[in-house]
């Protein structure tokens, strides 16, 4: 399958790239940017064409990946949609639940998959926790406590009419989609504190902690901070731990790294797998019409809910409700 | 110094092991409802009354929490300085009048918020720029207690885990960054587990995980980051020795596994007796630890509610 990637903006686009090349039913075919330097850059690194207009890039393939910054998502996505392209769209699946929507909506009246990255669904330790879980090792799930904090990635990331938001808008959604994976269950209500102060030369949201209520009653917090200090031995990560009625469990979902000392650092090298080939064979299988553990658009809208909902809860100072009744 | 100790259950088996090595300091009466006539040499009284007014410069109480104002009553009563396990009480009336008692009596009231006796939670303290708004994030986690009757699992008498297990958190953040301002929290039916989120005076936002369902071992984890720092703390990462028997027991109460030669209960209990013979001010106060009980308090109210919850000084809205 021919894929061309929209726009280098995001820090993953190297791990689509290197995916697309890696995976044996995919080519990388055409690079589109709308920043031409950013773009040729990378086009150049893997060694394809780059394309200054977005429907030379469509012409190309037969799928898309959207890897621009948050704001654009909706402009690139309802295009290749147009243009009867797949789309593989780097979460969040955009800034606001109604964009979302309306891009979720697009691929349905137009019979096209779209897809939101959410690579954890292809994790192998976060696998072998679903299948734990659906093992029933430790009973029914009460509770979840999530973390997935990371450094500031600075550029747009910190710009809101490029990002949406900050940290909460940036880490949220891969908790929030794993636990609706793990649960199968809706989130009912949100609650939020967020703020800004752990890098003071940018006004946007960096800290932020997260409570959450399921429509089944489990009950859920989550931390999405940008509190990983420059110096911090590698990214970031993710963790989650599930307490359930017969038992714990513990997940750090990039726990398999190696510990390097130099004379003036410290730094962890990840030996897992990267995600993102697994989840580029998902979408190309997803395509054909196999079923996949892929995150549909519909997972990406969910997800986008909850964070609208955090915002509005940091400003209301409430625990706002999200789909409304509980069940029971 | 002589000292009374009421109860016997997990803590007061600690805190008599801190006094026994204490110098001039003698557990000359043991309030328990079970077991011997004396307990390594100590007489065992049955009645309450009775042990209190034992002859002694203080009483040690590490009662079930729904039993301490009652005891702290009749200690006071009996003009004794007053050691009180954490937590304060198990209701807010009972707390407030323990707080009004304590305000007219020239007796040492000092409440054992232990927390702050750690060495590694001073420390992250110590880290910490003063004038900095900070993230944090602490968990804590045991197995389910068992303790007579098991009154640990009655929410009337013990608070639940929130406030007997996060109470520890919540008083090292309070401590740590200050006043809190707001509190959500949501705990499962039972009151085992309980996630609560505070926001600081000082814009500091700490969330809290406390859990009597784990069974990995009693386990404590701190996360503080401020602007260009990261502090982290994980109880089970630094255990610096390591023993497997076969079989495994467990013990009725899971506590701290600690390896220093002056542990954080010898030491919250040498500063009350040194504040007890020198005449000093107690370095951990009813009235403050008040502040802290009210905020687990207002903890289980925004549980039962399910809604934040505005922190008035004192407790009031509660």
């Amino acid at each position: 399958m021919r894929i061309s990637i929209l726009s280098a903006a995001h820090v993953h686009f190297d791990l689509f790239a290197t995916a697309i090349r890696a995976c044996a039913d995919t080519q990388l075919v055409a690079i589109y940017d709308d920043q031409p330097i950013r773009g040729k850059e990378k086009a150049e690194q893997y060694g394809v064409p780059f394309m200054a207009a977005l429907e030379d890039a469509l012409d190309q393939c037969e799928a898309v990946v959207v890897c621009s910054e948050n704001a654009k998502h909706e402009e690139m996505v309802l295009a290749a949609l147009e243009a009867n392209k797949h789309v593989l769209c780097e979460k969040p699946l955009s800034t606001t639940g109604k964009s979302a929507e309306k891009m979720a909506s697009k691929a349905d009246e137009r019979n096209l998959v779209l897809a939101t990255a959410f690579p954890m669904r292809f994790n192998s330790p976060a696998i072998e926790m679903k299948k734990a879980l659906a093992g029933n090792k430790i009973g029914e799930i009460l509770a979840f406590h999530g973390t997935n904090q990371g450094k500031c990635p600075g550029d747009w990331f910190v710009k809101p009419h490029l990002a949406g938001g900050g940290a909460v808008m940036d880490h949220t959604v891969h908790l929030v989609d794993l636990m609706r994976w793990y649960t199968g269950a809706e989130i009912a209500k949100v609650y939020a504190e967020i703020d800004s102060f752990l890098h003071a030369q940018y006004d946007i949201d960096d800290v932020g902690h997260i409570q959450l209520l399921f429509s089944n009653g489990v009950i859920a917090d989550l931390d999405p901070s940008w509190s990983r200090p420059a110096g911090y031995p590698t990214w970031g990560g993710l963790g989650l731990r599930v307490t359930g009625t017969k038992g714990v469990m513990d997940l750090n979902g990039f726990a398999q790294t190696i510990s390097v000392y130099t004379s003036d650092s410290v730094y962890w090298e990840y030996w897992g797998e990267s995600e993102y080939a697994y989840m580029i064979e998902g979408f190309v299988k997803r395509i054909g019409g196999e079923e996949t553990s892929l995150a549909s658009a519909w997972d990406g809208v969910a997800a986008v809910k909850v964070v609208e909902a955090a915002y509005l809860s940091a400003r209301e100072k409430e625990f706002v409700p999200l789909y409304g009744k509980m069940e029971g | 110094m002589r000292v009374i100790l009421l109860g016997y259950g997990a803590m007061g088996r600690l805190h008599l092991a801190a006094y026994r090595r204490m110098k001039d300091v003698e557990v000359v009466a043991i309030f328990s409802t079970s077991g011997n006539a004396s307990i390594d040499g100590i007489p065992v009284y049955r009645d309450l009354d009775e042990c209190v007014r034992v002859e002694a410069d203080a009483v040690d109480i590490c009662l079930p929490t729904f039993l301490h104002k009652i005891a702290f009553v009749k200690a006071l009563e009996a003009g004794k300085h007053i050691f009180l396990e954490k937590p304060v009480a198990s209701s807010l009336s009972d707390a407030k009048e323990m707080l009004d008692l304590a305000r007219k009596t020239e007796r040492k009231i000092m409440v054992g918020q232990v927390l702050r006796y750690f060495p590694e939670y001073q420390k992250l303290r110590e880290q910490l720029d003063p004038e900095k708004p900070v993230s944090a994030l602490l968990s804590r986690r045991a197995k389910l207690p068992e303790g007579k009757h098991n009154w640990f699992l009655d929410r009337q008498k013990s608070g639940g885990v929130i406030l007997d297990l996060s109470l520890h958190d919540i008083d090292f953040l309070r401590w740590t960054l200050g006043p809190v301002t707001r509190i959500l929290a949501q705990t499962d039916q039972e009151y085992r587990y309980a996630l609560i989120t505070m926001r600081h005076k000082n814009k500091s936002i700490s969330r809290i995980e406390a859990s009597w369902r784990y069974d990995g071992g009693f386990t404590m984890e701190a996360e503080l980051a401020q602007e260009g720092k990261l502090l982290t703390y994980h109880s089970r990462y630094t255990i610096p020795l390591h023993v497997h028997s076969l079989p495994e027991e467990k013990d009725a109460v899971e506590v701290p596994a600690i390896f220093l030669h002056e542990d954080p209960y010898y030491r919250e209990l040498a500063d009350f007796v040194h504040a007890v013979r020198q005449d000093t001010d107690v370095s951990i106060t009813l009235e403050d630890a008040y502040q802290s009980t009210c905020l687990a308090l207002l903890a289980l109210h925004s549980a039962d509610t399910r809604k934040p919850v505005t922190v008035e000084e004192g407790g009031k809205g509660l």
